[in-house]
């Protein structure tokens, strides 16, 4: 049984980072935007307006971060799942039918959805990427 | 004289053929089985080996590969022949191809699988390895010819050819003098640089313990910086690095209270000298030592990096304020050792221009400083300085000199080799043990980097990287005993051989080690170019990517972000190793006999104790070839 | 000590202290945080004195509590499984034999007249394994005893099984699984009110290559799988669970065999 979803967009993009340089990476964006004005192509601007960060990790070395999602009911929403990892990783949310069965070291890969049904959606990584790699498990919650 | 050169040459001509002769024969074991008509080979991959780790085949077979994981994603690119395949977990995949190629190949996972990812290689061995054969051929030939040379004399030019005393004077050209006479050079370098590490820093803070092929602070740090230093700047420049090396930026600023003009002389901290005794480069040796032994750290993992390079800024300016002007980058920076030593065969140098002009000057100004510039501060007499070890080319002496006796010239490779020591350098016991084991020390520091960095071995990999912590303790104890013991020990003995075959009882043989180390310098610094090459050429291209986006942070600066993963020319490698490795043992071979005549008094003790360091430095370039091609 | 040495001394004392801390620092930072991993609890079949028989209701089964074995769905590999379940299972032994009583949900009954049949399946691997969770024993011989609701009898030729549905593979990792020659695993499955209640049965002795002895003192990691038919799930698209230790006590065995 699949739960109502649409499905839009899966894209691989580029490079991430970890969590801790989020401020950082902001401020620089910002600043490089403004003293370069190079900046080109960092990713369409997506339909949604709510996106929500993934960083994919192998367990071992700190696994989905955050390990728990909260979205809406009924609001699109753009999933970024960085692998700021070692390994090539996986996704793979069956509830909504949401795969992205690749996501190589150090690339981005976005998803873009609208739930329709209010639940816990239990999410996986979908590549074999560790000992642990069955511990590598996410919980979207839809409210 | 002429049967016993005759014996010599046959001698030589038999060790070049059973070198020859054992690298092309022998029973080979070719992998895998022949079935059909095609060799098919199973091949495991995983962290961070393949297995086999060399396969065997034999040239114009058609050879299959099947390829699965044990573990993670991997991936296989196979250099010369270019093929690349994925290797998903949990299934097999095909790679065929006809072996047309002979010569030894590496393949590498081609999917970032881990921290060592850029180190998880194999070899290809198509037989018969005609490369290798032709590389030992022509180092046996370049030594053999050598010998017959330096049999019938010495020879004053360098390969016959140049002048030793040749030189040409780049700062004759008048924009070139007015730009080292400017407080702003090369200061803006610094500055530039100052920024470039500022970023590598950030870069390997935010990236953790992310990839570090895919992170910018490594990249720029272990494969652009690094190889630049061992292919162009040290080759051809010396310190050309230290001119604008941003470390001592802070400390300088803080001693001198003046970021462009000339402000104190003397600065306010401590202003401690350095203790006499170790004004030479065993405290560098021991810092490079010690830093390499974190190999499995720093070159892979963003944060390792942010932590050492930190650390050497912060022991920068704790140095500059403790010490006196440049102590950190003479006596404490890690990398400063070898680019001293290796600087005395860089193509440049920093020298006065007319001797009298400085005997009649009065207070020397370069080296105590005046309104236009400081004291040379990396401790120097300019008007007395006759080698580039000391020398970190930061164009001081130009504006404090007021009479612009200064110059740089372009000068034959080398040349420093064969300096006397002056007044200077006795005061600093320099051209010592110390020069001599910095010399030798580098020869096992390059095996250990080759055999964890290009080696297809997974469980010297493990070591290297600490997998735990008992065979760690065997790599580091290993790798001292290398370097400090079983290296200088075989060269000892080496020594021992040609003072034996000189005839000369007299001679200490203390004196005869430090003189012919001077000969492994050229050598030396061609084996780390085609170490560095090999590095460079199959990781280069990550370089696109992380510099359009260096903080991972989705940036696209100068649209590559996107750049795959190419090796560049690798299939070149052989070829090009083999090249850089013959023009290193030439000018070996050429200065090698000069040092014998320094080393020895007569012309017939000198041409008989070469004999044994012209074989030993042979051997020693087949050795290597072989690392690099066997 | 002349001020030269001690100087020495200093120097290599303050290099040292900061090479190990160095290494210290990397080498604890870099190990593996096992916090958000999972580490099951081993199963220990209980031993008993009667027959194990193949019906779920005989009193055997009562001697021992279910554990509760949380199947994940596949991912290591495509097609992948779609559900999280609840497996529940009794493990029994007697001086002969070793037998799993599997207990799950499944809303509809699919047996061999529908193209997907449910199935569940028992993986028994050496210990310590190649990885906790490494797909069907790869590079690793695995044992497994997978049973489908349908009667395999006659279906491959030559290959009669002992009862019903019940066949025992070799495996050493995806797509490599084959029937072993000797069949030894016999099962039996009955559906009733939403639910399966599962029996694996197999001597103890392995009794041909590559099969594992199950007596006293053997070291084995055993994980569990689940196929529903109704969700199309066959071959890779299942319901596993994690490896765990497979504890075979040897104090009470007569036949003692394997490492101490």
């Amino acid at each position: 049984m699949m739960a109502p979803v649409r499905p839009r967009r899966s894209t691989a993009l580029r490079p991430g980072v970890p969590r801790a340089g989020r401020v950082l990476r902001v401020g620089a964006l910002a600043l490089s935007l403004a003293v370069t004005g190079l900046v080109a192509g960092c990713g369409r601007s997506t339909a949604s307006d709510v996106e929500v960060e993934l960083l994919a990790r192998a367990p071992e070395r700190g696994n989905w971060s955050p390990r728990t999602l909260e979205v809406e009911r009924g609001r699109e929403v753009t999933l970024v799942i960085r692998n700021v990892d070692v390994v090539t990783h996986g996704f793979y949310l069956p509830a909504l039918g949401l795969t992205a069965s690749e996501i190589k070291a150090g690339d981005i890969v976005r998803i873009t959805f609208t739930p329709q049904e209010a639940g816990e959606f239990p999410f996986y990584c979908a590549r074999w990427c560790s000992d642990y790699h069955m511990d590598m498990r996410g919980l979207l919650i839809v409210r | 004289m002429r049967t016993s050169a005759a014996r010599r040459n046959g001698i030589g001509a038999a060790l070049v053929a059973a070198l020859v002769g054992a690298s092309c024969a022998g029973s080979t074991e070719y992998s895998g089985e022949v079935v059909g008509g095609q060799r098919v080979i199973d091949v495991a991959a995983k962290r961070f080996e393949f297995t086999p780790s060399v396969i065997t085949v034999r040239e114009g077979e058609t050879v299959v590969l099947k390829l699965i994981s044990e573990d993670v994603t991997h991936g296989f690119f196979l250099d010369a022949y270019e093929t690349q395949t994925e290797i998903p977990p949990g299934e097999a995949r095909v790679v065929s191809f006809t072996a047309s190629r002979t010569g030894r190949f590496t393949f590498r996972c081609s999917m970032t699988c881990g921290d060592f990812h850029a180190y998880m290689v194999g070899h290809l061995k198509v037989l018969p390895n005609r490369t290798l054969s032709a590389g030992l051929l022509l180092i046996g030939l370049l030594g053999f010819t050598t010998l017959g040379l330096d049999l019938r004399g010495r020879r004053d030019r360098l390969f016959g050819l140049i002048p030793l005393d040749a030189r040409f004077e780049l700062t004759a050209y008048a924009p070139i003098r007015r730009l080292f006479k400017s407080r702003w050079f090369p200061l803006v370098l610094v500055l530039g640089n100052f920024i470039v590490l500022l970023v590598i820093l950030a870069a390997g803070l935010l990236g953790g313990f992310s990839a570090g092929n895919l992170n910018f602070g490594v990249m720029a740090t272990w494969i652009l910086w690094w190889t630049l230093l061992m292919t162009v700047f040290v080759p051809f420049a010396g310190r050309l690095w230290c001119m604008m090396c941003p470390f001592p930026f802070l400390g300088d600023w803080l001693q001198r209270g003046k970021l462009v003009g000339v402000g104190r002389h003397k600065s306010r901290g401590l202003n401690r000298k350095w203790p006499r005794r170790f004004r030479n480069l065993w405290p560098v040796t021991a810092t490079f030592t010690a830093t390499t032994l974190f190999l499995g750290f720093f070159s892979v993992k963003p944060f390792a990096t942010f932590v050492l390079l930190g650390l050497m800024l912060l022991g920068a300016v704790a140095i500059a304020v403790v010490f006196e002007k440049r102590t950190f980058c003479l006596y404490l920076c890690p990398v400063s050792g070898f680019q001293g030593l290796y600087a005395n065969f860089a193509a440049t140098e920093i020298r006065l221009k007319d001797p009298e002009v400085c005997a009649r000057h009065r207070p020397k100004t370069c080296y105590t400083g005046n309104a236009c510039g400081y004291g040379c501060p990396w401790g120097e007499m300019p008007f007395d300085m006759n080698r580039n070890t000391y020398c970190g080319m930061c164009l001081e002496c130009f504006k404090s000199c007021p009479y612009d006796n200064m110059a740089l010239n372009l000068r034959p490779f080398g040349v420093d080799l064969l300096e006397e020591r002056r007044r200077s350098d006795d005061v600093n016991h320099r051209r010592g043990l110390d020069e001599a084991f910095k010399s030798l020390t580098m020869i096992g520091v390059l095996f250990a980097f080759f055999l964890t960095m290009q080696g297809p071995y997974g469980w010297i990999k493990d070591m290297v990287r600490a997998t735990n912590v008992p065979s760690y303790g065997l790599f580091a104890g290993g790798y001292l005993a290398l370097n400090f013991l079983l290296v200088p020990a075989l060269f000892v003995g080496v020594a021992a051989v040609s003072k034996l075959a000189s005839g000369n009882k007299h001679v200490p043989l203390r004196d005869v080690f430090v003189e012919f180390s001077y000969c492994l310098v050229p050598l030396g610094l061609a084996r780390w170019a085609s170490f560095s090459l090999g590095v460079f050429l199959p990781n280069g291209s990550y370089l696109p990517r992380v510099l359009s986006d260096p903080f991972a942070s989705g940036w696209n600066l100068f649209g590559t972000a996107s750049y795959a993963w190419t090796p560049v020319l690798t299939g070149a490698l052989p070829a090009l190793q083999t090249l850089i490795l013959l023009t290193g043992l030439a000018f070996s071979l050429e200065y090698g006999f000069r040092l014998s005549h320094r080393a020895f008094q007569t012309e017939r003790e000198a041409k008989r104790g070469w004999v044994p360091v012209l074989i030993f430095l042979v051997v020693l370039s087949m050795f290597f070839l072989w690392l690099f091609e066997g | 000590m002349s001020s030269a040495t001690a100087s020495a001394v200093r120097f290599g004392a303050l290099l040292l202290l900061l090479s190990v801390l160095y290494f210290a620092g990397m080498f604890l930072l870099g190990r593996p945080r096992l916090d958000s991993v999972t580490r099951p609890a081993p199963l220990s079949p209980h031993l008993v004195g009667d027959e194990l028989s193949l019906d779920a209701s005989s009193g055997v089964w009562a001697v021992v509590e279910p554990v509760t074995v949380t199947l994940f769905p596949q991912t290591a590999r495509a097609p992948y499984g779609t559900e999280r379940r609840e497996l529940r299972v009794r493990a029994l032994r007697n001086r002969h034999e070793v037998a799993f009583l599997l207990e799950f949900e499944d809303a509809t009954e699919n047996r061999g007249d529908t193209p997907h049949p449910d199935g569940c399946a028992v993986l028994l691997t050496p210990r310590p394994g190649p990885a906790s969770t490494q797909m069907m024993g790869h590079g690793r011989a695995a044992n497994i005893w997978h049973w489908t609701a349908q009667d395999l009898d006659g279906e491959v030729e030559g290959e009669p099984y002992a009862d019903a549905g019940a066949r025992e593979l070799a495996a050493s990792g995806p797509g490599t699984q084959a029937p072993f020659g000797a069949q030894n695993v016999v099962g039996r499955g009955q559906w009733q009110s939403g639910r399966w209640q599962v029996i694996l049965r197999r001597d103890l002795e392995g009794r041909q290559p590559g099969a594992w002895n199950l007596t006293g003192g053997a070291s084995l990691a055993v994980s569990f799988a689940v196929w529903d038919g109704a969700k199309g799930e066959t071959l890779s698209s299942k319901s596993i669970s994690v490896l765990r230790p497979l504890i075979l006590s040897s104090s009470s065995d007569e036949n003692v065999s394997g490492t101490p």
